[in-house]
């Protein structure tokens, strides 16, 4: 398959199975941070309660996250940056949020599927 | 037109003074015929002055013309520009903005934002988005 063909596959499944998020960069910091949002369609699956609880057997879940470079792509998410950023700014990373049904969530990692090259799908590791 | 919609042309925090500090391009609105800038300051405490320029390039980002021009001091503001690509112009030359304002009816397929600030800021940042119609 080429990379336009796995992209088209993966929308395709989305737009069917998939659900509505948001992705969330922060720009600044405190009061006067800025959110420069992206709503895309994501696969979202539970992957397991992390090994450290965050206080007294309150544990917190970590969900494995899929989505398409589509809408990141179509809004040139996260817009205008610096040049010269040694890693490809539309790509997420570590510290981006993703709102899942209404919840903020932090991502922990990101791994993109790349097939020839470009990448056709995201798996992010997200908790909260 | 192709991509309508709304892009982030500038979100940054601001600290150490920047010189005409131009940001990467939102590229691809060929047929845009208006647009919205709305340019936002957060915070504002420790520097003098910000100027944020919003550009257009209608030769693949080898020139770029300045379309609004936002001035900000120490407070906390948003400002705003409309500009409009079908209303009928008269042959005008075009003069960079070297203070607030627009050159209405300038609209190529490329945008981007640029930042020049005085002094050093703390707990400050400037967003720049365009609404492409």
């Amino acid at each position: 398959m080429t990379p336009e063909e796995c992209i088209a596959a993966l929308d395709e499944a989305l737009a069917n199975d998939g659900q509505d998020v948001v992705l969330r960069r922060v720009a600044g910091q405190g009061t006067a941070s800025i959110n420069i949002d992206v709503k895309c369609r994501a696969f979202v699956r539970p992957y397991r309660l992390r090994e450290d609880a965050i206080v007294g057997g309150i544990m917190q879940a970590v969900l494995m996250v899929t989505l398409s470079p589509t809408e990141i792509a179509q809004a040139q998410w996260p817009g205008g940056g610096l040049p010269g950023q040694p890693v490809d700014p539309s790509i997420p990373r570590r510290n981006d949020k993703v709102i899942i049904d209404g919840r903020l969530r932090n991502i922990e990692a990101c791994v993109p599927f790349r097939v020839s090259g470009v990448a056709v799908r995201y798996d992010l590791q997200v908790t909260g | 037109m192709d991509n309508p919609g709304v892009y982030t042309l500038i979100a940054q925090g601001i600290t150490t003074p920047l010189s005409a500090q131009a940001f990467t391009p939102i590229t691809e609105l060929d047929g845009i015929s208006a647009a919205n800038l709305a340019c936002v300051m957060l915070g504002g405490s420790g520097g003098t002055t910000i100027d944020v320029l919003a550009q257009t390039s209608f030769d693949d980002g080898m020139t770029w013309l300045d379309v609004a021009h936002f001035s900000f001091t120490t407070s906390s503001e948003t400002k705003f520009a409309t500009l409009n690509a079908l209303a009928s112009k008269a042959v005008t030359v075009y003069a960079p903005l070297g203070s607030e304002g627009v050159n209405d009816g300038l609209l190529g397929n490329q945008f981007r934002g640029v930042i020049t600030s005085v002094d050093t800021y703390a707990n400050t940042s400037i967003a720049l988005y365009l609404h492409a119609k």
